[in-house]
C-alpha cells in the first residue's frame, strides 16, 4: 500500500515533468544526455549522487565560474567546499531549491 | 487527628523514598520490539556533529562495527556551521601569548558561569582532557588551527580559545568525516530514527526511516537496526524547535531566530523523554549575544561583535551607554540586551582601526565581507558614526572616552570587564560597528548520563544498559550557562568516552 503510494506519486512527478518540460532532467534530456548518464545502464541508481554528477561536471571549474556571485559563491562554502550534494539545489524532477538559504539571506538563482 | 494524618503520609512517603534508592520500582517504560530485524551492528551512533563521530571513530578503534545515522541530507549537523573555537587550556598559543591559565581556572570559570549547576564530576573528567584533546584534533585527526591567534569568549578568565584555519567547525568535522571514512565507518544521511527499543533488559535497537527528506514526517522507508553493543545517542539540541523550546522557556518563541541549522529539533528528545531517560534543566537554553539582526541564522556579523568588538572594544546602547560587561557570559549579555530592546534601545559593537587588528589577523577578508553585506558599517569620526546609527553621539563620546581610562589603568571598575594585554585605546580612525541580536544558540539540559557516559533511568537513577549519550543532548556539563568555545570540548571529551565505553561493553 505504501510503495504503491510512493510510486503513484513518482509517477505523477514524473508526468507533470514531462509535460512542464522545464525541470532539470529535462533540459539534460533536451541536450541529449539519457536518463542511464543519472541512473544507471539498468536504472538501478534511484537517486544520484555528486559522484555521478561529477562524471560529467568539473566541481573546480563550477567554483570558478560563480567566483564573482555575490554575496558568496554557491558552489564552495566552508561547511563543505564544493562537495556539497549538487541535487540539494538542482533538484532534477521538481523544482530547484535554494539550498543555502535555510540558514543564509542568500539570493541564489537556482537552475 | 491532623497531626497523626500528617505523621502517617510522611512514614508513607519515606518508606516510598527508601524504595527508590534501594531500586525496588520497576525500571521506566518499555516498548515491544520487532519480530525480526532487518541489519545488526554493534553500535549505532545517532547524530554525525562532533560528538557523533568521535564516538564512532573511537568504538570502530576498539573494534566493534559501527553505524552513523544523520536524519539530514548533509552529514556534519550543528558542528559543520559551528563557529570553529576549541577552548584549549595548556596549548602553544597560548603559551606564545604568555598566557597564564591553569585546568583549576577553567574548571572555576565553567562552574561560576554555571551557578554550580553543572555536575563536578563531568566537569572534571572534562578539564582533565582539556590538552589531550587539542592534541588529539592535531595529531590524530589532523585538524588545522591558527597557529599564533587565541582568543577569549565571555565568562573566561583568560583568552584560551584556539580557532580552526577556516573559521568554522567544519575544520574539524570534515577530518573526523576524512577519518570515518578511512575506517569505513558509514554515515548514512537521511536516516530518520523514528524510535528507540528498549525491552526490560535495555535497549535492543532502533527503527528508522531511510531515504528521509527533512522536515516531511513519515517519508522514506521504514527498516530496524539492532545494536548488539548498544546506542549512542549524539543527537544535538533543539534550538531551531520553536514549539519544543518555547514549552521549555515561553520567552523564546517564534520572534527569536536561531544560529542553529534548521535539523536542530526534539524529536529524540521527546523519544528518549518517552522510553524513561532521565533528563535535567532543558529550560536552560542559550542565546548568543553577538547574533547580527541583518541577517538569517549564526551568518558572519558574529565574528566582528564578538572577536573584534567585545574582545578589544566596546558593546553600547543607543543611548551611548556601556551596559554589560562585553566578556559577562553569554546568558548575562543576552538577557542585558533584551532588557535594552524591551526598553526600545538597540545594541551596538564597536572597534576602531587598532581593535580589529586581531581579527583582520584571524579572518583575513572577513571583514570586507562584513561591510560589503552591510553587517558592518565603516565611518571616519565618532560623530559620523553615532548620527547615522542613531546614538546620542555626546554621550557615546563619553562613554568611549572613560573606557579609554580603564584601558589605561588596566581596571574596569564600572562593569568588571577583563582588559586584553594587547588591548589599545579606542581612538583611531576609521570606527567600526555592528547592531546586536541574541538568538537561540545551544541547549544546556539533556540527558542525565554517568561517569562513563551511561544514560540513567528515570525512575531508577540506573543506568540503562545499551544507552550511551554525548554532546549537546547531554545535560550537567555547563549547567546554566555555557561558556563559549567549551561546546566543542565537550562534545569531542565525551563522544570519544562514550562510543569506546559503548564498544567494549
Amino acid at each position: 500500500m505504501l510503495l504503491s503510494c510512493f510510486l503513484a506519486v513518482c509517477f505523477t512527478g514524473f508526468a507533470q515533468a514531462a509535460e512542464q518540460g522545464k525541470f532539470g532532467a529535462d533540459r539534460h534530456v533536451a541536450k541529449g544526455v539519457p536518463c542511464a548518464a543519472c541512473h544507471g545502464e539498468k536504472n538501478e541508481i534511484s537517486a544520484p549522487d555528486i559522484n555521478q554528477c561529477t562524471k560529467c561536471h568539473n566541481p573546480d571549474e563550477l567554483v570558478e565560474k560563480t567566483k564573482n556571485v555575490k554575496p558568496q559563491n554557491p558552489h564552495t562554502s566552508p561547511h563543505y567546499s564544493n562537495q556539497l550534494e549538487c541535487t540539494l539545489c538542482h533538484v532534477q524532477h521538481a523544482e530547484p531549491e535554494n539550498y543555502c538559504a535555510q540558514c543564509h539571506n542568500f539570493d541564489f538563482k537556482v537552475k | 487527628m491532623e497531626n497523626t494524618s500528617r505523621r502517617s503520609f510522611i512514614k508513607g512517603s519515606m518508606a516510598g523514598a527508601v524504595a527508590v534508592a534501594s531500586g525496588s520500582f520497576a525500571s521506566a517504560a518499555v516498548a515491544q520490539q520487532p519480530k525480526t530485524w532487518d541489519e545488526t551492528v554493534d553500535v549505532i551512533v545517532i547524530g554525525s556533529g562532533f560528538a557523533g563521530l568521535a564516538a564512532a571513530i573511537e568504538a570502530k578503534k576498539a573494534g566493534a562495527n559501527v553505524v552513523v545515522l544523520e536524519k539530514m541530507p548533509t552529514a556534519g549537523g550543528n558542528s559543520i556551521i559551528n563557529g570553529g573555537i576549541l577552548t584549549a587550556t595548556g596549548c602553544p598559543q597560548q603559551k606564545m601569548h604568555k598566557i597564564q591559565d591553569s585546568k583549576e581556572l577553567l574548571e572555576k570559570d565553567i562552574l561560576v558561569a554555571g551557578n554550580y549547576m553543572n555536575d563536578p564530576k563531568k566537569v572534571r573528567q572534562m578539564v582533565d582532557r582539556v590538552l589531550s584533546n587539542y592534541e588529539w584534533t592535531v595529531n590524530e585527526l589532523g585538524v588545522e588551527y591558527l597557529p599564533d591567534a587565541i582568543g577569549q569568549e565571555g565568562g573566561h578568565s583568560v583568552p584560551r580559545y584556539v580557532t580552526t584555519k577556516i573559521g568554522s567547525g567544519a575544520g574539524i568535522v570534515n577530518k573526523e568525516l576524512e577519518k570515518c571514512k578511512e575506517f569505513g565507518i558509514p554515515v548514512r544521511t537521511r536516516t530518520y530514527v523514528d524510535r528507540i527499543i528498549r525491552t526490560p533488559e535495555g535497549v535492543q535497537g532502533v527503527e528508522v526511516f531511510e531515504g528521509y527528506r527533512f522536515p516531511k514526517a513519515g517519508s522514506g522507508k521504514p527498516k530496524s537496526i539492532k545494536a548488539n553493543k548498544g546506542v549512542v545517542l549524539c543527537y544535538g539540541g533543539f534550538s531551531a524547535d520553536v514549539p519544543y523550546r518555547t514549552i521549555q522557556d515561553p520567552k523564546l518563541n517564534a520572534t527569536l531566530d536561531t544560529t542553529n541549522q534548521p535539523g536542530a529539533t526534539s524529536e529524540l528528545w521527546r523519544e528518549t523523554s518517552n522510553i524513561g531517560c532521565m533528563q535535567a534543566q532543558n529550560d536552560w537554553i542559550q542565546c548568543g549575544p553577538w547574533g547580527n539582526p541583518h541577517e538569517k541564522g549564526m551568518g558572519i556579523g558574529w565574528q566582528f561583535n564578538q572577536t573584534a568588538a567585545a574582545e578589544y572594544g566596546l558593546w553600547t546602547n543607543s543611548a551611548g551607554k556601556r551596559f554589560v560587561n562585553e566578556l559577562a557570559n553569554r546568558k548575562v549579555r543576552a538577557d542585558a540586551i533584551m532588557v535594552e530592546q524591551a526598553n526600545g534601545r538597540k545594541c551596538f559593537a564597536i572597534a576602531d582601526a587598532n581593535g580589529i587588528k586581531p581579527f583582520v589577523a584571524q579572518r583575513p577578508g572577513m571583514l570586507d565581507k562584513q561591510i560589503e553585506r552591510k553587517l558592518v558599517m565603516k565611518y571616519d569620526t565618532i560623530d559620523d558614526m553615532a548620527k547615522a546609527q542613531g546614538i546620542d553621539p555626546e554621550q557615546l563620546k563619553k562613554t568611549i572616552a572613560e573606557f579609554n581610562g580603564y584601558v589605561k589603568s588596566k581596571n574596569d571598575p564600572v562593569l568588571g570587564r577583563y582588559i586584553n594585554n594587547e588591548q589599545l585605546p579606542v581612538e583611531t580612525a576609521p570606527f567600526y560597528i555592528g547592531e546586536l541580536q541574541p538568538k537561540v544558540h545551544h541547549s544546556m539540559g539533556g540527558l542525565i548520563t554517568d561517569d562513563q557516559c551511561r544514560v540513567l533511568d528515570v525512575k531508577t537513577d540506573k543506568p540503562i544498559k545499551g544507552l550511551y549519550a554525548a554532546g549537546e543532548a547531554t545535560g550537567h556539563v555547563h549547567g546554566a550557562v555555557r561558556l563559549g568555545s567549551v561546546a566543542i570540548l565537550d562534545c569531542l571529551v565525551f563522544g570519544r568516552m562514550a562510543g569506546e565505553n559503548c564498544a567494549k561493553s
